[in-house]
């Protein structure tokens, strides 16, 4: 859903950092006395756009739905995710096509209370899109390099299982950039990695 | 723009300012170091060819790259050969070099040797030059490793391809992922090691598909693919040692024909085997054995089927020689070779059987060597396919080579290494005798290498100044040709001149070290031009001017930062003909100057045992066009990740 115009998605980043950092001074580490893959958290998550950006002239992004495992690491917490985003012509005149971000990245869970986590974070990887009817000369897919920023609140809802709601913004490097801007709602299940796969890990 | 002059300006003055520590550097010829190449963020063995001293690379979409490194223009038989740890390995045709297909990571290599002047190693005789490559070797029983790299450039259009009429390609899209895996098991006496390399392009570059289309049948650039298992095994004993080595390598890419003067997609299968043997006959003297068996098949991909290529090619190499060896005094090294080559062609005309014997004799001395080959080729031609002639029969040809070098400016009051040389001149002739059908002709590469290094430890850096000068003449005179014309054949007789120049330049190398900062500026200035009968009034003008400057910081062991500034002065390219209904095109254009700046960071975990890398090249997007068809290069990350266990 789109309830703002803006282009200027750089500075709705370092907005979001600054608040990132105001909390994170008056908040503790979530995992100062975890081991590196200690547990695993598998999420699941759906999102909705919030940001008129320029691919939203021609393309509508109805909702966005993804998934991503998440451990402790040495610093913060590593985080891989995929996240499936649709988009529908507008005017019919263009192709549809469909784009998957496959990501990396680390967050960093701030401890608020014992329920509730702040989770700042970063991504980057690639953007796969496909399209759906190419019309001639041009391959059906493509991909190029994105970053993002997170910000997330985790909250308990019994000891393995957890809510998160967060905030995403994507940038991807094409001519034009693709900037997206998500509200997200999820949830995740953490489990006690076993020692065989810690050890591979670590 | 300003920004980037900035940061080389303060990196020159971090060079300068900075105390202690200088590396050295002996001899004209070009060494890199498999960490150097490393920390460029250079992954895949192919692409050093960016970063050599005189010479000129191309290769626009795919993994083969037509380049000389003596100054020879491509697409000839001059060009350079290539040595893995002392093995004879080939991995082209047609001339093109395929470093890549070795299927060794740059992770894996110690360092690399390029010789760019005509020089005979154990027989081998390289008239267009030499790489040597050396792989790293492991003391530990079992060491594995796994490396993983993928690079993507920024600026493709994207979606907007569809709703906006300016979207332009801009590049080639997609560089891997690429992944190797390796283990190493040593045993006192012997080691074992296996590999196995994997290579990905996707090409989308809006130049590239725009000559594609116009070549081929086909809508989109072929995705390129390359696979290279490699084995090994040796056995190092007191006065014996064994090396054996096979590679094999499946290759989609895209290769130059000169036959046909254009580029297609093929599919090339190949498989290597060579061993190597050195005895100690007596205390002076050294017996070295090489062998080597090589079968390639090249076909067409089903895609592009317009134009039908069929190749096959065995090769058979046996080369045994002596070396006597007697310390400060003469070195002298005598042996023989023989090759045995078997090859077929489909493309348009009939098949091309060939053998050959070669015998050679070399004397060395420690200080100065001279070079001598004389040869001897027979065989029969049923068809040989060389740019677009046809000749049949049998033939019996001559080649004679004489080249030498000498190393001097030995300062004695320190007993140090020899901080200069000069390399002397080098000859190579190739005298066919009339026989059968066959009209003789006569084939001649003239070269003559003026060059040296001098390295001038300072107070805070090492400086390393290479002029070089070299005059070479590659001719093919009073050749009489038989081609094919229509149902019929017709004689002609030409004397051609496929490549003359001079090419003359200066390398200054200025390099720092210390615990924390590493600094290195090179720059290359040069002057060549060159012609090609093939492409009759084409000729290339090397980049005049190259300079490249390089900081690395290492605030930690663990920790490594990169900085790197590359300007290449503007340059005429003339390449090939390509458009079916105007045989006399040429490709050509102005290619604009080009200044980037490349930045990296480096990071390793676990006691060094993993390593992760993030390279950004031109990370000011500064839309460089440096490329003969007009393809853009725009800000590009790689990122690579490298797991060795010990």
């Amino acid at each position: 859903m789109v309830i703002s115009e803006s282009n200027n998605i750089i500075s709705r980043i370092c907005a979001l950092f600054v608040l990132a950092v105001i909390t994170i001074a008056g908040a503790d580490s979530a995992y100062g006395q975890s081991r590196p893959f200690d547990t695993i958290h598998f999420g699941v998550a759906g999102g909705l756009d919030f940001v008129e950006t320029e691919i939203h002239e021609t393309w509508t992004i109805p909702a966005v739905a993804g998934i991503y495992i998440a451990s402790p690491f040495y610093a913060g917490q590593a985080v891989i995710s995929a996240t499936y985003l649709p988009a529908s012509s507008r005017s019919g005149d263009v192709t549809d096509f469909w784009a998957l971000y496959a990501g990396a990245g680390l967050d960093y869970p701030l401890k608020i209370n014992n329920r509730i986590e702040f989770v700042p974070g970063f991504r980057f990887g690639s953007m796969y899109m496909n399209f759906k009817d190419e019309p001639v000369d041009f391959r059906k897919e493509e991909s190029e390099i994105f970053v993002g920023a997170e910000l997330g609140l985790v909250t308990t809802i019994t000891p393995s299982a957890k809510l998160k709601f967060s905030s995403t913004l994507l940038h991807t490097f094409t001519d034009v950039p693709i900037d997206v801007s998500l509200f997200n709602l999820g949830i995740e299940y953490r489990i006690k990695t076993p020692g065989w796969l810690r050890n591979v890990l670590q | 723009m300003k920004l980037t002059l900035c940061i080389a300006s303060i990196a020159t003055l971090v060079l300068i300012a900075l105390p202690e520590q200088s590396a050295a550097q002996s001899g004209p010829d070009q060494v890199l170091y498999g960490d150097d190449l490393v920390a460029r963020g250079i992954y895949r063995l192919g692409d050093i060819g960016t970063i050599l001293h005189r010479a000129r690379s191309s290769s626009v979409d795919g993994f083969a790259s037509s380049y000389s490194i003596g100054g020879l223009a491509p697409f000839q038989q001059t060009a350079f050969k290539v040595q893995v740890d002392g093995h004879n390995v080939e991995t082209g045709f047609w001339d093109f070099r395929n470093l890549t297909a070795l299927g060794i990571p740059v992770t894996d290599v110690d360092s690399i040797r390029v010789i760019h002047h005509p020089v005979m190693v154990d027989g081998t005789v390289a008239a267009g030059g030499m790489i040597q490559v050396y792989t790293r070797s492991y003391s530990e029983r079992i060491t594995t490793s796994i490396s993983t790299f993928a690079g993507n450039e920024s600026g493709d259009p994207g979606p907007f391809r569809y709703s906006h009429d300016d979207a332009i390609l801009d590049n080639v899209d997609k560089i891997g992922p690429d992944a190797s895996a390796a283990i190493t098991i040593n045993d006192e006496e012997a080691l074992f090691s296996a590999g196995v390399s994997v290579s990905q392009l996707i090409p989308s570059d809006e130049a590239v598909f725009t000559r594609n289309r116009r070549i081929f049948d086909v809508a989109t650039t072929p995705e390129v693919r390359l696979i290279s298992p490699r084995l090994r095994f040796s056995w190092l004993g007191e006065n014996f040692s064994s090396d054996a080595r096979a590679f094999a390598f499946s290759d989609r890419d895209m290769m130059f024909s000169r036959s046909i003067a254009r580029e297609i997609p093929v599919d090339i299968k190949q498989m290597q085997a060579s061993w190597k043997g050195t005895a100690q006959i007596s205390s002076n003297r050294v017996l070295n054995v090489n062998t080597s068996f090589r079968i390639v098949d090249v076909s067409n991909l089903a895609s592009a089927t317009r134009i039908p290529v069929r190749w096959n090619e065995t090769n058979v190499r046996f080369n045994v020689g002596v070396r006597n060896d007697r310390p400060g005094a003469l070195v002298t090294e005598y042996g023989s070779t023989v090759a045995l080559n078997r090859a077929s062609s489909f493309t348009g005309v009939p098949v091309s059987d060939q053998s050959a014997v070669q015998a050679y004799a070399t004397s060395r001395f420690n200080v100065s060597s001279i070079a001598i080959s004389t040869s001897a080729f027979a065989g029969t031609h049923d068809g040989e396919l060389t740019g677009g002639v046809l000749a049949a029969g049998d033939y019996l040809k001559g080649r004679s080579i004489i080249s030498g070098n000498a190393s001097m400016f030995r300062l004695p009051r320190i007993d140090s290494d020899p901080i200069g040389s000069w390399l002397g001149a080098g000859l190579v002739a190739s005298t066919e005798i009339p026989s059968r059908d066959r009209f003789g002709s006569t084939y001649g590469l003239y070269t003559a290498d003026l060059g040296w290094t001098v390295t001038l430890p300072t107070m805070s850096a090492s400086v390393s100044l290479t002029p070089s000068m070299r005059y070479f003449q590659d001719i093919d005179l009073h050749s009489r040709e038989i081609t094919a014309d229509g149902d019929g054949f017709v004689v002609t007789s030409n004397g051609s001149q496929r490549s003359d120049g001079t090419l003359a330049g200066i390398n200054v190398t200025v390099s720092h070290e210390s615990s924390m900062v590493r600094n290195l500026i090179s720059v290359d200035t040069q002057h060549a031009i060159q012609g090609d009968v093939y492409f009759r009034r084409s000729f290339d003008e090397l980049p005049a001017t190259k300079v490249v400057a390089e900081s690395t910081i290492m605030p930690a062991s663990s920790f490594r930062a990169i900085v790197s500034t590359v300007f290449l002065s503007p340059a005429d390219w003339y390449d090939y003909q390509f458009v079916d209904d105007d045989p006399d095109a040429l490709y050509s254009s102005r290619v604009d100057p080009a200044f980037r700046i490349d930045a990296g960071v480096a990071k390793t975990f676990w006691n060094g045992r993993v390593t992760t890398q993030v390279i950004i090249e031109n990370i000011f997007n500064d839309h460089i066009s440096y490329h003969p068809i007009g393809a853009r290069f725009d800000r590009t990350m790689k990122l690579t990740a490298h797991v060795q266990l010990d």
